[in-house]
This record gives structure tokens, C-alpha cells and sequence, in this order.
């Protein structure tokens, strides 16, 4: 098996845009929080990034990636990078070091926890957090990759299709946030104020810079430099353009102004629902695709909002709904003329592509809501999961971190 | 690749939606708040070249 050179540069540049990726959600939900936060929230994705690229050397990749047991979860004979070489793996990309792919995916692995933390922003003790994350990226995270993902994986068995991670990574941590949400409780003075952003620079900075990420993300997984990579990038663009147009839209019908976050917000939405159908759908099915993120997740958070349910920085809204209508409509507009691998979806004549997209959504919201609220009331058993309630008035960058963002501002917060 | 199928229409219509959108929304004039932090002039800066 012979390494090539384009691919594995690509992999890895693919690899770093991804890792960057991380940082960028900390911004991004940085500035939506109030400012006594602003810090806890940003350490939230920089220490993910940290504990997540340990895990994954030592144990995660191998139980998502490694040989596969009764299609559930790969062994660990991968441990440690064991067998994780320079010669490619056939099974997951025939032209890279198995390494540089193994690189890749913990990128993916990184930022998925990552994303739940905008659900519980502004009141988890840092404790609770740790412990979760390393257990949720354990038994939820890495055998849904496995299944989906893995050589062997019951719904890659099935013809599940999901390029970039809609069911992976956006169905289980929208759904896992929904979850956190519910289980932690209501911020302190939920519904009786309203929590403006901090800093909606800072959201549409991180915003733009999760855009740029996410060419990384969805082009990098063609795993190869090539039509099909350069037909990812054009439909992530494309996807993330038409969810801020349509969101934007929305919202300016809805409460007569165009909100700039909401643009922000509307361009994620976008990237996560083609994320799972970026290398089955041509560049019209991207503009559908955009255009229904755009709608279904400005729904979704008026809904959220209508329950009183506090995922503070709509996780569920943007990730879990978004992520489920890019699974589902991969199943409507996948077509074999941009992947010949692949299969057609409903609209190209092949209606049981979306009856399997169905069932990868069902078992990704089921699998992912029952283990992240068993792996919660585990931890609340070792740690209390929310800070008490004098440490939540006080902010949570002091009373969890003892450093303040802003110093000067500091008097006005508390 | 058929340049009418069914996907090419619904792209087409939903961006005819948001375009044809722009058109007819209306635009609320924003109503000014107070400043909920009193704005200073910005102090001298002291040099030493």
C-alpha cells in the first residue's frame, strides 16, 4: 500500500483546520455568555482539546476504530497507538499513514464534548465537567463512531451514510446537551432576565472562524486531495451561506430586524446539516440543505425557549435538530454522480436510503440521550454537577478558575 | 446530470424565498437605549519619547 503525498498533506492540513476548530467554539459560545463566564466557557473547548488528544492516543481511537466486536465497539488492541503506524489502513483510507487518519479523527473526537458545553454554560461545577467528558467521550462518543464509522460498525453495515459526522458528532452532542440541560436545571434568574451575549464580536468571529474550520472538517474527510474533497468544500460553503441568508431572513420577519448573531448562528447551522451529506449531494442539494438549517433550527430554538428549557447556548436547537435534518435530507438528495461509493437518496430513486438515514437518527438520539443521563447521575454521585448557588451569582471564572476575563470590569459583574 | 430534477427546483424556490424576502420585509427603526455603562472620554496617554 503505497502513501501519497497530496493526500497526506491534505489530511493533515485537514487535520490542523479541524484542531482549530476547537478554540474557535470557545469564542463562539465566549461571547454569548454574560461576562462573569466569558473565561470558564472558553476553558470549557481549550481543555476538551487537551483531555480529548490524550484519551484518543490512549484509548479512544482503538475502541472507535480498532478491530470490531459484534459491530457495537472496536477491542483495544489499538491502545496506545498500538499497530497505528505509517503504512495505511486499507479499511479507512487506502493512501494516508493510518496515523495521519487516526490524526484526523481525533480532531473529531476533540470537539464533539466540546460542543455540549454550551449547554450547561454559566453554572457546571469544572469537576463535573472533567469527569463527564472523559466518560461521555468514552461510552458515547466513540462506539457511535464505531458504528457508524468503524470497519464493521452496524450502521456502516447497513449503508448508513454520514461523510462528516451528522450522527457522530452533531446528533450526539445536540442530544447530549438537551439531556445536560434538563438534568442540571435552569440558570439562576432564567426567565426573569434575559442573558444578552457579552460580546457578539466574539460569536461572529468564532462563528467565521468555525466556517473556516469546517472546510477541514467535511473536505478533509474525502481523506484524499481530489473531485471529491474540492465538491465537499463547495457544498460546506455553500450550505454555510444559505443557512446565515435564511436564518437572517427569518429572524428579520420574525422581530423586524436582521440579528447579526443570528446570521452567525444561521451559518452553523448550515455547516452542521451538510456536514453529514457533504460528499453525497451536489451543489443544489447544499442550497435545500442550508436553506432548511436555517429554518428548522431558528424553530427549534423558539420551541426550546417556548418549553423553558435552558441549554443555555442552544446546543440541541443548532446541533441535534440541525444534525438530524442534515442526516435525513442526506437521505433525500444523495446522489452516486458526486460519490460513486456511496448510494442515491429518495429523490434519486433509492427511497430505503432514507429509511436507513431514519434508523442512524433514531439510534444516535436513543444511544446518546440514555448514556449521557446515565453517565450523569454517575458522576453527580462522586461531584456535585452544578456549582452552589453564591459561586453561580459570582461567576463562574472566579469561583471555578479564580481569574477574572476583564480585570477593570470585574466590580460591575459581582 | 438532469439540470431540471427535482433538487435543482427546490434549490431554486428557496432562494427565490429568501431572496423575494428581502423585497417586502419591513425594518423597525431601532429604538434607542440608555448606555448601561456611563461612556468617559478617553484619558491621555503619557509617553516617554
Amino acid at each position: 500500500m503505497k502513501v501519497n503525498a497530496g493526500d497526506t498533506a491534505w489530511v493533515l492540513a485537514a487535520s490542523a483546520l479541524v484542531m482549530l476548530m476547537t478554540p474557535a467554539l470557545g469564542f463562539f459560545y465566549g461571547g454569548l455568555v454574560r461576562r462573569k463566564n466569558v473565561l470558564s466557557t472558553i476553558m470549557h473547548s481549550f481543555f476538551i482539546l487537551s483531555l480529548i488528544s490524550v484519551q484518543w492516543v490512549l484509548w479512544g481511537y482503538s475502541l472507535a476504530f480498532g478491530p470490531d466486536h459484534w459491530g457495537l465497539i472496536g477491542g483495544l488492541d489499538w491502545a496506545g497507538f498500538n499497530h497505528v503506524g505509517f503504512s495505511p489502513n486499507p479499511d479507512y483510507a487506502a493512501t494516508i499513514p493510518h496515523q495521519a487518519f487516526a490524526i484526523f479523527q481525533m480532531m473529531f473526537a476533540v470537539i464533539t464534548p466540546a460542543l455540549i458545553t454550551g449547554a450547561f454554560a454559566e453554572r457546571k461545577r469544572f469537576k463535573a465537567f472533567v469527569l463527564f467528558s472523559l466518560l461521555w467521550a468514552t461510552f458515547v462518543y466513540d462506539p457511535i463512531a464505531h458504528w457508524v464509522w468503524g470497519a464493521g460498525g452496524w450502521l456502516h453495515n447497513l449503508g448508513a451514510l454520514d461523510f462528516a459526522g451528522g450522527t457522530v458528532v452533531h446528533i450526539s452532542s445536540g442530544v447530549s446537551a438537551l439531556v445536560a440541560a434538563l438534568v442540571l436545571g435552569r440558570r439562576l434568574g432564567f426567565g426573569q432576565a434575559k442573558f444578552e451575549p457579552h460580546d457578539s464580536t466574539m460569536t461572529v468571529l468564532g462563528a467565521a472562524l468555525l466556517w473556516f474550520g469546517w472546510f477541514g472538517f467535511n473536505a478533509g474527510s474525502a481523506l484524499t486531495a481530489g473531485g471529491l474533497a474540492t465538491s465537499a468544500f463547495l457544498v460546506t460553503n455553500t450550505a454555510a451561506a444559505m443557512g446565515a441568508l435564511t436564518w437572517m431572513t427569518v429572524s428579520w420577519w420574525h422581530k423586524q430586524q436582521p440579528s447579526v448573531t443570528g446570521a452567525a448562528a444561521g451559518a452553523v447551522a448550515g455547516l452542521v446539516a451538510i456536514t453529514p451529506a457533504s460528499g453525497f449531494v451536489n451543489v443544489m442539494g447544499s442550497i435545500v440543505i442550508g436553506f432548511g438549517a436555517g429554518v428548522v433550527c431558528y424553530v427549534a430554538i423558539h420551541f426550546r425557549e417556548k418549553v423553558h428549557v435552558d441549554d443555555a447556548l442552544d446546543v440541541w436547537a443548532v446541533h441535534g435538530i440541525g444534525g438530524t435534518w442534515g442526516a435525513i435530507a442526506t437521505g433525500l438528495f444523495a446522489t452516486v454522480a458526486i460519490n460513486s461509493g456511496a448510494a442515491n437518496g429518495l429523490f434519486y430513486g433509492n427511497p430505503r436510503q432514507l429509511l436507513v438515514q431514519l434508523l442512524a437518527v433514531a439510534a444516535s438520539w436513543a444511544y446518546s440521550a440514555a448514556g449521557t443521563f446515565v453517565i450523569l447521575k454517575i458522576v453527580d454521585r462522586f461531584v456535585n454537577l452544578r456549582v452552589e448557588e453564591e459561586e453561580e451569582v459570582l461567576g463562574l471564572d472566579l469561583s471555578q478558575h479564580g481569574e477574572p476575563a476583564y480585570a477593570r470590569l470585574l466590580k460591575e459583574d459581582a | 446530470m438532469n439540470t431540471l430534477d427535482a433538487t435543482t427546483i427546490l434549490a431554486t424556490l428557496s432562494c427565490a424565498l429568501v431572496f423575494a424576502a428581502w423585497l417586502v420585509l419591513p425594518h423597525r427603526a431601532a429604538t434607542p437605549a440608555a448606555p448601561s455603562v456611563a461612556l468617559r472620554e478617553r484619558e491621555g496617554v503619557t509617553t516617554a519619547a
